[in-house]
């Protein structure tokens, strides 16, 4: 076998051995119980543009009222969609600014929706009288809303706020708490675009 | 080269190939610890686990061993930077590297077995940091809280695999490139091998030669016949099991590589009544593999109906844990049907190749609190961790940033069978015969509104007040109000808790089949012997044949070659009707003496064996 | 639904193993006895240069045709008896012709059988000891209903029966009856550990060791535990052995002079204990497997850095690195015999050490603090 054959081989095993290098963390570590955290304090923005972007699911559920509420009712609409929970603080932080963008956008069709995770309604209803929360917000004990954007945009932890444009399109996502001008930056050149629409109807 | 040995000088130029044949007797030996044969050679690679090669053994069992690295620049030739690199890469194939390696890794694993661990237990390592303020960080730079994670471990496992990688798959290749190889030819003076044996026969030298062949054969030695002898040679297998154990931990430590790359592992803790479904936001801890993305977590959900633990409530085993059960309800995927599962220790669920495990449970004390204004600001379980096993004595924390006037923040102990022991309050036994919480009550700002991120069991006291009211324990449906229009908190029940570690690891079977070849592979080098016989049969004066049998086995240490000769000899023998043996012309003066070295006492060792 | 324990026969294990404890060491005292009685040398020891010396022609099966040469007469096991003289041509007997291969007429027929009064009364009472022994650990596993190896108390005492069985074996089978006293020496000084300060009453298994896994993983560690017992002590002797050599050919006085009398020469004892080693070390390797996969279904993961994986992890390196230094010019002899030295200490510390200092998972040794 010659020295290249060898050293050629030689090098294929640096390979697989870096490939096993690169394995997140060590070898297999684990942690027998949960660290309670389960938010994300980074930011991260994802915008996408006409053309490519995804389409939001067709999500429904029961607001905190004990409303029957489905996104698909909003299509027409811009929809604000952030998830949060009442125990998290980088949501707390937040929602004022979700509140008060809520208020400001009224009334140009764009409209705002909560979803809440791991939250017991009682403390969910205090916080939205805390933060004086306006717009609804559909309950998700189980994570069945979450795991319905597995498919699209997921959010990577809470708070994660979602951009729906008229289509029912995703068109920005923001991971991590949002700031009052940041947010708006965004929902307004979103609101300033018409619906696609098939047929020449608009709704 | 340096130390090459004499008898050994066909494979001094290190070309890796077939030892070129010779009728040296020394070539066909397995010479033993013969300090004259060691020279400065260090057997590079040379032999196997299980093997008890001398440094020329390569010369003889031609499996392709580089000899040993020499010094560079010996001889008066300058290397250049091939040269060097060609020095350094024999340099880490060689056996004495892999040797100093694997110490380094045994020695490099203690202090992640000693200190405290961040992956396994981070808890232990904050206690470590408040135990020993000035040396912690020290350590924590050498990254003695992660040994297993920290970089300078990684470089040892993966330079050791890389000297394995180097030494083992060359040799692969010419394994296979020397599967038709036949044996070496038979050395002139069989006496002077360590198992011989000579008798007289009346068949003519040929009839003799090819009725040794057939035996042989049948026996499926690799033959090769010549004038006036026939060369034999079995146990190629060792080289086989060697490389295949070799390989086979080289592709496990590929399996577990794509494991971490493609895997990842999650905690989740689920209170009697809740479900989950397996996306990033419902995890507590999420550990993704470097290409894992969220998205394609497999979406299966569990809920959890109910939780039962039994205990043993008497004799020297009271207050251990006999039985757990989670009774669960889960679906693969969002709309597919659900299915029940009981939940248990050492009896996971599998959904979509994922797995899910029962590794912990607890107890949630569930709380409702009314604020000063009399609003029901919170209504639900808490978990409270348990902090020593027996009892199951359990902490944990209320927050409730959305009462008024100001923000509430409980730290509480659950104890589930309270009973008084010299005045103190401690928990008897784990089960729930007589919850009570005992609560230290706090009002201020809980730190939760700027934004910043906290462990949901643990309170920042930093803007917060004590209130001025001694903690009781409270039964259940009891409460306590709170001073200064606070508000009030009851104690309205309690639930069970358990927690989940949920890991897919696409290089679990992977690894399994990989040790499993190992294994295989090692079991296979242990047992199987290389070895060679050969058979000379030379007419004598007076018309019959004097037949010769020699045989060296690669590594005697594992016995048993003495009999096989001996049975081997005396089949031989049989077959070609041989008569009382004559002397061996005495040529060999000089090896006259009746002392014997290494085969007695192997032959001592074995006696039994083949009977 | 709690397991009933059954207290009678979990007292008759105890008095099983009261009864070995006395009966081993009574052992040691008939294997002391025989050292010191026996008249004759067991062989001329090996001077190092006779290794080199390439072998003659050695006759097969010639064990009978002993030359007269340093014929040990009743040798206790192992003999260095040249298997015939040269230019002498051999007698193809066969291997049954060779016997015992010890020469000048011992009585070898039995084969299973040492020779001498004492050496006799320490086998026999090594092997009543031995089944005194089983009985415990039977009657303890079945008082328990549950294979008896749940903790320290019983883990020390299947191990040490282990050790004893194996050195029983070893005995017959290479008629290696010598080490005898030497292995037994720890085994008594566990199981007198065992019964007083470790002891811990019948109970039944915590719900995560109450797997079929338990009857495979840890008995594969026992097994090869006591194999890397046998082959620890045997090392130590042949380090004894070696510096006697040693010391002799230097002209200098050695203190184990007499000792060495009854004891092969280096080579055998080498050998003897890497035999052992290369029985042990795969059972090792599986017994870290079966655990891997037990681990994986109780815990969630196959490999944790858990402080027993981890020390099981570095004891099979330092084995690993053992049979590697068998194959490597230098290394061979004395410091191979040291590495293995090193493995059995990181075994000492992985089965002892981590259970009653270090927590982890594997905290089960039914010790309290």
């Amino acid at each position: 076998m010659s020295r290249r054959t060898a050293g050629g081989i030689a090098l294929a095993a640096v390979a697989a051995l870096a490939v096993a290098g690169c394995a997140s963390g060590p070898i297999g570590q684990d942690t027998p119980q949960s660290s309670g955290q389960s938010f994300v304090s980074g930011s991260g923005t994802n915008l996408y543009k006409t053309g490519s972007r995804p389409l939001a699911p067709d999500i429904s559920g029961t607001t905190l009222t004990g409303q029957h509420l489905s996104l698909a009712s909003y299509r027409g609409s811009v929809v604000v969609l952030n998830f949060w929970g009442s125990w998290c603080g980088p949501c707390r932080a937040e929602a004022p600014d979700l509140a008060a963008l809520a208020t400001h956008f009224r009334s140009r069709g764009v409209r705002f929706l909560g979803i809440d995770i791991r939250d017991d309604p009682t403390g969910a209803d205090a916080f939205d009288k805390t933060f004086q929360v306006t717009y609804p917000s559909l309950n998700d004990p189980g994570d069945e809303l979450a795991l319905d954007f597995r498919g699209t945009v997921p959010p990577a932890g809470i708070p994660t706020t979602l951009v729906i444009d008229r289509s029912g399109r995703i068109a920005a996502r923001v991971v991590g708490s949002v700031s009052y001008n940041g947010l708006k930056a965004l929902i307004t050149p979103v609101a300033a675009e018409h619906p696609v629409t098939t047929g020449g109807a608009a709704r | 080269m340096s130390g090459a040995p004499t008898g050994g000088g066909s494979r001094g130029t290190g070309a890796g190939g077939t030892a070129s044949p010779t009728v040296d007797p020394r070539q066909a030996e397995f010479p033993a610890d013969a300090p004259g044969l060691d020279g400065a050679a260090s057997s590079a690679g040379g032999a196997g686990p299980g093997d008890e090669a001398g440094p020329a053994d390569g010369a003889v069992f031609a499996d392709g061993a580089a000899p040993a690295p020499a010094a560079p620049g010996l001889g008066g030739a300058r290397l250049g930077p091939v040269g060097w690199l060609r020095w350094g890469w024999r340099q880490l194939t060689s056996m004495r590297t892999a040797l100093i390696l694997l110490f380094l890794l045994a020695i490099a694993s203690v202090p992640g077995s000693v200190l405290p661990q961040e992956g396994v237990d981070p808890a232990a390592v904050s206690q470590y940091y408040a135990a020993h303020p000035s040396l912690a960080p020290i350590l924590n730079r050498l990254s003695l809280f992660s040994v297993f994670a920290a970089p300078w471990f990684a470089a040892i496992y993966l330079l050791l695999f890389l000297s394995l990688a180097g030494c083992v798959l060359p040799r692969t290749f010419r394994l296979v490139g020397a599967a038709r190889q036949q044996p070496p030819r038979a050395p002139r003076r069989l006496a002077r091998l360590p198992m011989a044996a000579s008798y007289v026969t009346p068949l003519p030298p040929d009839e003799a030669l090819s009725s040794a062949g057939r035996l042989l054969g049948g026996k499926r030695f690799r033959l090769r016949t010549g004038d006036g002898w026939v060369s034999a040679e079995k146990g190629y297998l060792r080289e086989v099991g060697n490389l295949l154990f070799h390989i086979a931990l080289l592709a496990l430590l590929a399996s577990v590589g794509i494991g971490g790359i493609f895997g990842y592992k999650a905690n989740r803790l689920l209170i009697a009544g809740q479900s989950f479904a397996n996306t990033p936001t419902a995890l507590d801890v999420f550990r993704p593999g470097r290409l894992v993305s969220p998205s394609e977590l497999q979406p299966f959900s569990v809920a959890l109906q109910s939780f039962s633990a039994t205990y043993v409530s008497s004799g020297p085993q009271v207050d251990e844990p006999e039985t757990f059960n989670a009774a669960l309800r889960y679906s693969a995927a969002p709309g597919s049907p659900t299915h029940g599962f009981v939940l248990r220790v050492n009896h996971p669920l599998t959904v979509d190749n994922v797995s899910v495990y029962l590794i912990g449970h607890g107890y949630a004390p569930e709380f409702k609190v009314t604020d000063g204004a009399g609003a029901v600001v919170f209504n639900g379980p808490v978990p409270f961790i348990p902090v020593e096993q027996a009892g199951l004595t359990s902490e944990g924390v209320v927050k409730v940033p959305d009462a008024a006037p100001s923000q509430l923040g409980f730290a509480g102990v659950f104890l589930p069978t309270a009973a008084d022991q010299n005045g103190q309050l401690v928990s008897e036994f784990p089960a729930a015969q007589n919850p009570r919480v005992s609560l230290v009550s706090y009002a201020g700002n809980l730190g939760l509104n700027s934004g910043q991120s906290q462990s949901v069991y643990q309170l920042d006291l930093a803007g917060m007040h004590r209130l001025s009211i001694a903690p009781r324990p409270l039964a259940v449906g009891q409460s306590m109000t709170l001073p200064n229009g606070n508000g009030k908190i009851t104690f309205t029940g309690y639930r069970q808790w358990i927690s989940l570690a949920i890991t897919y690891d696409p290089g679990q079977l992977p690894a399994l089949i990989s040790g499993i070849m190992a294994l295989a592979g090692l079991i296979l080098s242990f047992m199987v012997r290389r070895r060679r016989v050969f058979v000379r049969a030379t007419a004598a004066p007076g018309g019959h044949t004097v037949v010769a049998v020699g045989g060296l086995a690669r590594s005697d240490a594992a016995g048993g070659f003495e009999s096989e000769f001996a049975e081997l000899a005396r089949e031989l023998r049989t077959a070609h009707d041989g008569s009382s043996p004559v002397p061996v012309p005495a040529e060999p003066t000089a090896h006259g003496t009746t002392e014997s070295v290494s085969s007695d006492n192997d032959q001592s060792l074995s006696i039994r064996e083949g009977e | 639904m709690p397991v009933i324990i059954n207290h009678g026969l979990a007292d008759a294990s105890n008095g099983f193993l009261l009864a070995t404890v006395v009966l081993y060491a009574l052992a040691m005292l008939s294997y002391a006895c025989d050292f010191a009685f026996r008249k004759e040398r067991l062989i001329a020891p090996e001077p190092a240069q006779a290794s080199a010396k390439v072998s003659e022609l050695v006759g097969v099966g010639s064990a009978g045709a002993a030359a007269g040469v340093a014929a040990p007469a009743g040798a206790a096991g192992a003999t260095g008896a040249p298997v015939g003289s040269a230019a002498v041509a051999a007698r193809p007997e066969g291997p049954s012709g060779s016997g015992g291969g010890s020469a000048a007429g011992d009585s070898t027929e039995a084969g299973l059988w040492p020779t001498g009064f004492w050496m006799r009364t320490a086998f026999t009472l090594t092997c009543t000891g031995l089944t005194a022994h089983l009985a415990a650990i039977v009657t303890r596993g079945l008082a328990e209903h549950r294979v008896p190896w749940g903790n320290m108390y019983e883990f020390i005492a299947a191990i040490s029966c282990m050790a004893v069985l194996v050195l029983v074996t070893v005995s017959i089978r290479f008629r290696a009856y010598y080490i005898g006293l030497f292995v037994l020496l720890p085994v008594v000084l566990a199981l007198a550990l065992d019964v007083t300060v470790v002891y811990t009453p019948a109970g039944s298994l915590v719900p995560a060791l109450n797997s079929y896994w338990i009857a495979i993983h840890v008995t594969a560690m026992i097994v090869a535990s006591g194999l890397y017992i046998v082959g620890a002590v045997v090392t130590a002797m042949y380090l004894i052995a070696d510096r006697n050599e040693r010391r002799t050919l230097a002209g200098l006085p050695s203190r184990t002079e007499g000792l060495m009398m009854h004891l092969p020469g280096t080579t055998v004892l080498d050998r003897l204990s890497y035999r052992t080693i290369l029985f042990a070390f795969p059972v090792w390797t599986f017994g870290i497997m079966a655990g891997a996969i037990w681990a994986d279904h109780a815990w969630g993961r196959y490999w944790g850095w858990d402080p027993k994986e981890t020390w099981s992890f570095i004891t099979w390196v330092v084995y690993a690195g053992f049979l590697h230094a068998r194959a490597t010019a230098g290394w061979r002899g004395r410091r191979a015999a040291y590495i293995q030295l090193a493995g059995f200490g990181c075994l000492m510390f992985n089965l002892i050490g981590i259970n009653l200092w270090v927590t982890g998972l594997h905290s089960y040794a039914g010790l309290s603090g």
